[in-house]
């Protein structure tokens, strides 16, 4: 018996048998549906898993541990709002498909080494057209919406991003362009893409890229000139914004004291501290905390939720969940060579730093911005970008 | 119904998933277990070696085996935290340290209470080590092998 606990696939199992027998009572009349659907995402997971186990098609965790934090997202959503959830579901099983899909692309096709402009220019047009067609939503101007789908290219841009950056710091021998030595053009490039989220009001975004760019600066340890002028550059644009845009003064007051103002302004941040601190250890069990009053709970805010409901022994495993996945992911990195070793390590830094902006946000450790939790937050770009971005990770570790 | 259950199976459910986090934790601990007893197997094959070849008095009877110099440097002395561990009352705690540098095994006492050997003198400043030489650390002697 205790044996078979050791194996993390039949724990896996146990939660998502638990997670969905319970999801299933906990609408009235009880709904089969959930049944149904949770049956089928079990079934793929494990078929996935039993792929990449059964294949030798690289790192056996990486898949397992991404897949724990989607049935606790599953499990947070259902109960906040069942059609949500349910939608959830679908996307995971879509996350699957282009999980494997890009798995297999990464490990058999060399060719997406060498196309670091056109990742730049792809992103270019897609944030271009953002601007042109795109739907503001809670603030931000970064949804697409073609006949009833909606689509964030911000998401899609962050793997564009990643790519380009990896085939640049990978590079021996760096060109130049009109006399101006790349890594400057590279540097450009990056201002290029924050201009454009700052442009959509995408705060987030805009730092996640940001600091993505600062951690591979300070990896790849070449040019600590451009690292000094960019820490120069975020010191004296910070002051400025957090002093004189009036937009960023407010996130800033709010970091600083958000019961100051309780009833507006800080009333994300303090109904979020609440649920923090009503879940005690064990939480109050699902369905049974009040986390609806969180605005943007099951987005952005969703940790709060698990927090509340699971107790701050959930938020820890949501957080050591997370540090097993990155950790994997580095070690991933540091097995492979050339290009892949780079691109391995800027989407870990990635998921990463897009997992503490949004949990020291909500845990008001830095100022909040909004920028969805991988793997866990709803949102089918979100959810889709992430496993895809993981897919690539554990194509480049079937290699190594 | 709904709120037993759910009350019940939060305690269940958090449980699950810490021994999921363990179980990853502990194949991820085989793991590297595994490969750096690889790597230290491998170091071991090419390594040169120390080897017992005997007391001065012969009352010691303990293990008399080989030393690999797997790693660039190693001590020898009485505490727990050298790499090759002598349990002799003329020992120093840190008593000699051997290590690898520019091709070159060195030798260097550490300012050890009884002193250190080398094919018979008593070395005060860092040596070069050859084929062959003869180590002496307290009652044990100990010839380098490469």
């Amino acid at each position: 018996m205790l044996k078979i606990l050791q194996k993390p696939i039949i724990l896996f199992l146990i939660t998502n048998v638990m997670v969905f027998g319970l999801l299933y009572f906990y609408r009235q009349p009880a709904d089969a549906y959930i049944l149904m659907a949770g049956g089928v995402v079990i079934l793929m997971a494990l078929m996935a898993y039993f792929c990449l186990t059964r294949f030798n098609w690289g790192d056996e965790y990486l898949f397992i541990i991404a897949s724990m934090l989607v049935t606790l997202g599953v499990a947070m959503l259902c109960r906040l709002n069942y059609n949500v959830g349910v939608k959830q579901i679908i996307w995971y099983a879509l996350g699957i498909i282009m999980f494997i899909c890009t798995c297999i692309f990464f490990r058999y096709f060399n060719f997406w080494k060498n196309l670091q402009w056109v990742y730049f220019w792809t992103s270019v047009a897609l944030l271009i057209l953002t601007q042109l067609v795109g739907t503001t939503v809670s603030g931000a101007k970064n949804w697409i919406i073609v006949g009833g789908f909606s689509f964030q290219p911000s998401e899609a841009v962050k793997i564009l991003y990643a790519l380009f950056l990896a085939s640049h710091f990978s590079k021996q021998n760096h060109k130049k362009y009109f006399d101006i030595p790349e890594k400057w053009v590279v540097m450009l490039a990056v201002y290029v893409y924050c201009a454009f989220f700052v442009l959509q009001h995408e705060w987030g975004s805009m730092v996640l890229f940001f600091l993505t760019y600062l951690v591979t600066l300070f990896v790849h340890g070449s040019s600590w000139k451009i690292l000094a002028l960019n820490l120069m550059v975020v010191g004296g644009v910070g002051w400025v914004a957090a002093t004189q845009v009036s937009h960023i003064k407010v996130r800033v007051a709010n970091w600083l004291d958000p019961f100051a103002d309780a009833a507006n302004r800080g009333y994300q941040t303090t109904q979020s501290l609440f649920a923090i601190a009503s879940g005690n250890f064990f939480g109050s069990g699902i369905g049974l905390g009040k986390p609806q009053f969180i605005p943007e709970v099951h987005s952005d805010f969703i940790f709060s939720a698990i927090c509340e409901e699971m107790g701050i022994l959930g938020g820890c495993a949501v957080i050591l969940l997370f540090f097993i996945l990155i950790y994997r992911g580095f070690k991933i990195a540091l097995a492979a060579r050339g290009t892949e070793k780079w691109t391995a390590t800027i989407i870990t830094a990635t998921f990463g730093l897009q997992t503490f902006i949004i949990i020291g946000g909500v845990i008001n450790l830095i100022p909040l911005t909004g920028i969805t939790l991988p793997f866990i937050s709803y949102g089918g770009s979100s959810l889709v970008t992430a496993f895809i971005s993981l897919g690539i990770l554990q194509g480049i570790s079937c290699k190594a | 119904m709904f709120n037993v259950l759910s009350s019940v199976l939060r305690y269940i459910f958090i449980t699950a998933i810490y021994v999921f986090i363990f179980a990853i934790i502990r194949m991820i601990y085989k793991d590297i277990r595994g490969m750096v007893q690889q790597e230290e197997y491998v170091a071991a094959q090419s390594a040169p070696i120390l080897r017992v070849i005997g007391y001065r008095d012969n009352s010691y009877h303990g293990p008399r085996n080989d030393y690999p110099l797997s790693k660039s440097k190693i001590v020898i002395g009485r505490t727990k935290s050298c790499d090759i561990m002598v349990e002799d009352m003329l020992v120093s705690n840190k008593h000699v340290s051997l290590w690898f540098e520019d091709n070159e095994w060195h030798i260097r006492d550490l300012k050890s209470r009884n002193g250190t050997w080398l094919n018979g003198t008593r070395i005060e400043e860092p040596y070069l080590l050859d084929d062959g030489d003869v180590i002496r650390v307290g009652e044990m002697e100990l010839e380098f092998k490469v």
